[in-house]
């Protein structure tokens, strides 16, 4: 039994109730990310995924998806009193992308036979703005990629093969040449997974044009200081998020939607408070606003929607 | 991104000991100029002195500021300008030392005019550039070239009717012309500075400006007294207003030079935290 990255083997075992409680306990007390995928009877599935260990949620099988059930709920229908566990750990942009992946709905199912036809379904999906997750499954190669609004991001990147987890989509398409099963999902804003997702590229898209627009003002070296400072104020929290110039860069797994608002939250102000700093309240204010309203209508709303906007942050 | 720019070693306490310079620097001056406790010429050369030494400090911070930008950067732009206009103040500080000990009297138009004309030309430019990078509005072609014509028509015309005034009796119109176009360059530069300024309000961006305020304040208030407004009020409020106006120039200097080393002091720590390591 291996559902999520079968190639990257973790840890299988038959075991009781207990030995699963115990096996939670140490992902707590590790503060470990990872997944315990459970097969209570034949056919039947479930897993249950962590974030540093804090539970992000359990799940079973139904149809081609996964529905959300309590976590007490992975205990009950046992058909032995031991049945096949499997304990995966994973780093945290694979454990974010298990969580969008058994929280998408299947969509379109295709099978690709070589390189060409993969950049042919990723021009496809250019075309379409497609946004939501690509699932490529082969005998050697498992890939969970999102697609926002038609591209490839790299940071929601995961890729494992038997010599382990690669987080670089490009490497993917150039090193696939064999028959792929593909699936796209469909983003689906009711999700916690697709709700922190969307936040993330969304703040992302809103903080480069932010810090765009400030280092214009400013120029590189207050940039590169206000940079270093939002980074000393993320690292005192440790989350794993950085500014890499303009670039926002989120590899942090949290267990909740409402963890990464608030982080964004307190990202925002905190370089709004330090914009205001050099460039003053009226200017910042400018900036903030001018900047939203110029981001791609799907960023916009989905910040909107999840209330990161300029009316949200505040300062002090 | 590269960065070009140049890494600036500055010590940990430039702040305060500037200040403190600052501080000794005008605990001089006020009584210095006010008591002139000293004897002739030992006593304006003291005061000169001081005011070279508060013009070349802001041009020696502002050239620091410059140096933090790499040369495609737009803000680079900004404070280049800026600071030429400083050092041009530095030579027109200097030469007026030269001036005042070769003769007597100046001549009515001197390399002092040039120096301070091109200080003018500099930072209006500079105010210029400021003004179109922060309201982010496509720059009309020529269109600093069109106030600068403003100005000098301004100023003749102001020149014309201070003739018709009665004011700077004995003086050529072209003299005159000269003592007006100051002020009213004053008054143009004061009005963009205010009003970059008050865009920036208390952002570090905005506090050179606030220098450049005070010291075509006082610059104004200097001419006004060259071509005799001081015969308008008591000899003693007006020595008073002579003390305020120069005390304000040298403070415009000062705070010029404050504003951009706190400039500086931010931009130097990017330097000094290394970027944090996910793993």
């Amino acid at each position: 039994m291996a559902i999520f990255f079968p190639q990257a083997g973790g840890d299988l075992f038959t075991g009781s109730t207990a030995y699963l409680d115990s096996i939670k306990n140490n992902f707590k007390t590790d503060q470990a990310t990872g997944i315990i995928e459970i097969q209570p009877s034949p056919g039947n599935d479930l897993c249950i995924l962590f974030a540093e260990g804090v539970l992000v949620g359990a799940y079973r099988r139904a149809g081609d998806g996964w529905i959300p059930i309590r976590e007490h709920e992975t205990v009950l229908g046992w058909s032995a009193e031991q049945v096949p566990l499997r304990l995966l750990t994973l780093s945290d942009i694979a454990g974010r992308s298990v969580w969008l992946a058994l929280e998408s709905q299947p969509g379109r199912r295709l099978q690709i036979n070589n390189a060409e036809e993969w950049q042919e379904i990723l021009a496809e999906c250019r075309q379409a703005h497609f946004t939501g997750q690509i699932q490529a499954v082969s005998a050697t190669c498992t890939g969970l990629f999102v697609c926002w609004n038609g591209l490839l991001v790299t940071t929601e990147a995961v890729f494992c093969t038997p010599k382990g987890f690669e987080f670089t989509p490009s490497r993917f398409s150039c090193s696939n040449v064999e028959p792929l099963q593909v699936t796209l999902a469909n983003f689906d804003m009711s999700k916690p997974s697709w709700k922190s997702c969307a936040l993330r590229l969304s703040a992302a898209n809103w903080s480069k044009r932010l810090l765009e627009c400030y280092c214009q003002l400013a120029g590189q070296r207050l940039l590169q200081t206000l940079s270093d400072e939002v980074n000393i104020a993320i690292r005192n929290q440790r989350w794993k998020i950085r500014f890499d110039g303009n670039n926002l860069l989120d590899y942090h797994f949290f267990p909740q939607d409402a963890h990464v608002h608030q982080a964004y939250l307190m990202i925002f102000n905190n370089m709004r408070e330090r914009m205001q700093t050099v460039l003053g309240k009226l200017l910042e204010a400018r900036i903030f606003n001018e900047t939203f309203e110029a981001l791609d209508s799907l960023d916009r709303n989905l910040l909107e929607a999840t209330n990161l906007t300029p009316a949200a942050l505040s300062v002090k | 991104m590269q960065t070009t720019s140049s890494t600036l070693k500055l010590p940990k306490n430039i702040w305060h000991i500037t200040l403190v310079v600052f501080a000794i620097t005008l605990a001089i001056f006020i009584p210095t100029y006010h008591w002139q406790p000293f004897p002739e010429p030992l006593n304006d050369n003291i005061l000169s002195s001081i005011y070279i030494f508060a013009a070349l400090i802001t041009a020696i911070y502002g050239t620091l500021l410059v140096r933090q930008f790499s040369p495609g950067e737009l803000p680079r732009k900004v404070w280049l300008t800026f600071v030429l206009g400083w050092w041009c103040a530095v030579l027109a500080e200097i030469l007026w030392v030269i001036y005042s000990s070769l003769m007597s009297e100046f001549p009515p138009f001197t390399f002092i005019d040039v120096a301070w004309l091109s200080a003018y030309f500099w930072l209006g430019l500079s105010i210029y550039y400021q003004h179109h990078l922060i309201s982010g509005k496509q720059k009309l072609p020529y269109s600093y070239l069109l106030v600068l014509n403003l100005i000098l028509i301004v100023s003749a015309a102001l020149t014309t009717l201070a003739q018709k005034a009665g004011l700077g009796e004995g003086m050529s119109w072209l003299v005159l012309f000269l003592a007006v176009l100051y002020p009213v360059s004053d008054i143009f530069l004061g009005i963009y500075a205010l009003r970059i300024s008050l865009i920036f309000g208390r952002g570090m961006l905005g506090r050179p400006w606030w220098g450049l305020i005070t010291f075509t304040i006082a610059d104004s208030l200097s001419v006004y007294f060259w071509m005799g407004g001081d015969k308008f009020m008591a000899k003693q409020i007006a020595q008073y207003f002579y003390l305020f106006s120069d005390t304000s120039y040298l403070t415009g200097y000062l705070l010029t030079a404050l504003g951009l080393l706190s400039i500086l002091v931010l931009s130097q720590k990017s330097s000094a935290e290394p970027a944090p390591s996910l793993s």
